[in-house]
């Protein structure tokens, strides 16, 4: 903990940060995750981004961007509201909920890794190529919850005034612009009306679902043999909210239960540099964890069956510096039957795409 | 500054129609003096008649809070047409978006009236 609080603060103090002096690691891409590059193997996303880019600390050598189509498609849509994106509804006074809203968090992910696998009995590092999806199949909300929740943001936001006509007749540009803040932010106190709707709100239940494929090339060359690993798995989510009612609090805390359920056909197997296998495996698992403000602590065990039985026991914890950037650690045991030692930390980013101010062609 | 010029005795109407993931509100000014506030995402309105609409600055500001998702994709996949109707002519105004927070961005017009 004092560790990560005092590369917190070391983040914070330099102007200047060497990115490649952190081990970076994403924990949330398919693609990265059948290379086995994540701190958790149990896990679901929660606010997706539209692109996200991820290094490895060998930069330029290891990489992963992941997408979600869902924000590039269909952007002039003119019948978008926030109670489909949220998937509750109220159509005759009943409230409808739509389980598969969770579609449109689906993302893409493609990787590049250069690193030795601990299964492959040679001490190269390989080229590693990987793709991978990942979307939320189904989720339920308490709808009653989200409902309320957004009547209650409306009623905040017809209590604003509107600016007055002495700023909005002015010509558009930065004199304008900072009218407008000092407008919302200073009388309007937008900040301090609308703190009480920044928890976040889950979703009581999900279900995750995600497919990758790899091809890592054995003689590092791209018209040299290739062997692949595919792996497809099912991650279900239980969240249950921990402080209910507490205003006082500024995040909604929660416990979390998770279960997973994976195929692997792993590929990435050799006792000599040229007599690669092909291992099955079947791995069941869970995890618990706490969210309590910015922290999240963990906690997981992964049982594998198939060609080698083994186990992954591994606890984690992630610091929030804010929505886009985090900072994770796992240790425990991996998989492996030998140097099965885990111990990660690494920083989660995403880049957020668009523009503060734009003007809309109609 | 855009000027609508409304034939003298003709009714006026606003359109309001929304597309976001956000939350949304909407506040209607005819000279500083709200006349509509309207949490729906589309709406009609009554303006009134081009004579009592003579040199009103029309405003039309939709405030949105983003609940769920990231606020910079939300704005940019956000549309807001604004229309001004009467007899059989229609209006569309210009509109800007600005960001304010990072959960909260406003979609703002602002015309003239004036009897022709």
């Amino acid at each position: 903990m004092t560790f990560l609080m005092v590369n917190t603060w070391n983040f914070y103090a330099q102007q200047d940060i060497d990115l490649s002096k952190f081990q970076m690691s994403n924990n949330t891409s398919p693609a990265f995750q059948l290379l086995e590059e994540t701190v958790t193997d149990v896990y679901t996303p929660e606010n997706v981004k539209a692109l996200a880019f991820h290094v490895q600390n060998n930069f330029g050598e290891s990489m992963a961007i992941e997408i979600a189509p869902y924000f590039f498609i269909n952007t002039k849509s003119k019948n978008r509201t926030y109670y489909k994106y949220i998937g509750v509804t109220k159509e005759n006074d009943v409230l409808k909920q739509n389980p598969f809203s969770g579609l449109n968090t689906t993302t893409l992910s493609f990787a590049y890794l250069k690193k030795g696998f601990e299964t492959i009995a040679s001490d190269n590092e390989y080229k590693t190529f990987s793709i991978g999806a990942r979307t939320t199949i189904l989720r339920f909300y308490d709808k009653a919850k989200v409902y309320e929740n957004a009547e209650n943001i409306a009623i905040t936001l017809m209590s604003l005034d509107s600016p007055p006509n002495s700023i909005m007749r002015m010509p558009e540009g930065p004199e304008k612009v900072e009218a407008l803040k000092k407008f919302y932010l200073e009388q309007q106190k937008i900040d301090e009306r609308f703190k009480p709707f920044q928890k976040t709100i889950k979703p009581i239940f999900k279900l995750d679902g995600a497919v990758a494929y790899s091809n890592l090339f054995v003689d590092n060359t791209i018209d040299g043999n290739t062997v692949n690993r595919f792996g497809s798995w099912l991650t279900g989510e239980f969240s249950l909210i921990l402080n209910e009612g507490d205003e006082e609090s500024t995040t909604n805390n929660y416990v979390n239960l998770l279960f997973i359920a994976r195929y692997v056909e792993d590929g990435f197997n050799a006792e000599s540099t040229d007599s690669f296998t092909t291992n099955y495996y079947r791995d069941f698992g869970g995890k618990i964890n706490f969210e309590l403000g910015k922290f999240t602590l963990g906690y997981e065990y992964i049982k594998r069956h198939g060609t080698i039985a083994s186990e992954r026991s591994v606890g984690n914890i992630t610091y929030a510096l804010d929505k886009n950037i985090s900072i994770t650690g796992g240790f425990g045991k991996d998989f492996q039957i030998e140097n099965n030692l885990l111990a990660i930390f690494g920083i989660n980013w995403g880049l957020n795409l668009g523009e503060s101010s734009a003007s809309i062609n109609n | 500054m855009e000027t609508i010029r409304i034939p003298e005795g003709a009714q006026v109407k606003l359109q309001v129609a929304i597309s976001s993931d956000a939350v949304v509100a909407t506040n209607v000014s005819l000279n500083d003096i709200i006349v509509k506030k309207s949490a729906q995402y589309k709406f009609n309105m009554e303006l009134g008649v081009a004579n009592e609409l003579d040199n009103n600055g029309l405003s039309i500001v939709s405030s949105f809070f983003v609940s769920t998702g990231n606020i910079n994709q939300i704005i940019n996949a956000t549309q807001a047409i604004f229309t001004v109707l009467f007899n059989d002519e229609s209006h569309t105004i210009a509109v800007q978006k600005q960001k304010m927070s990072n959960t909260f961005f406003i979609v703002y017009a602002y015309v003239e009236l004036s009897k022709s």
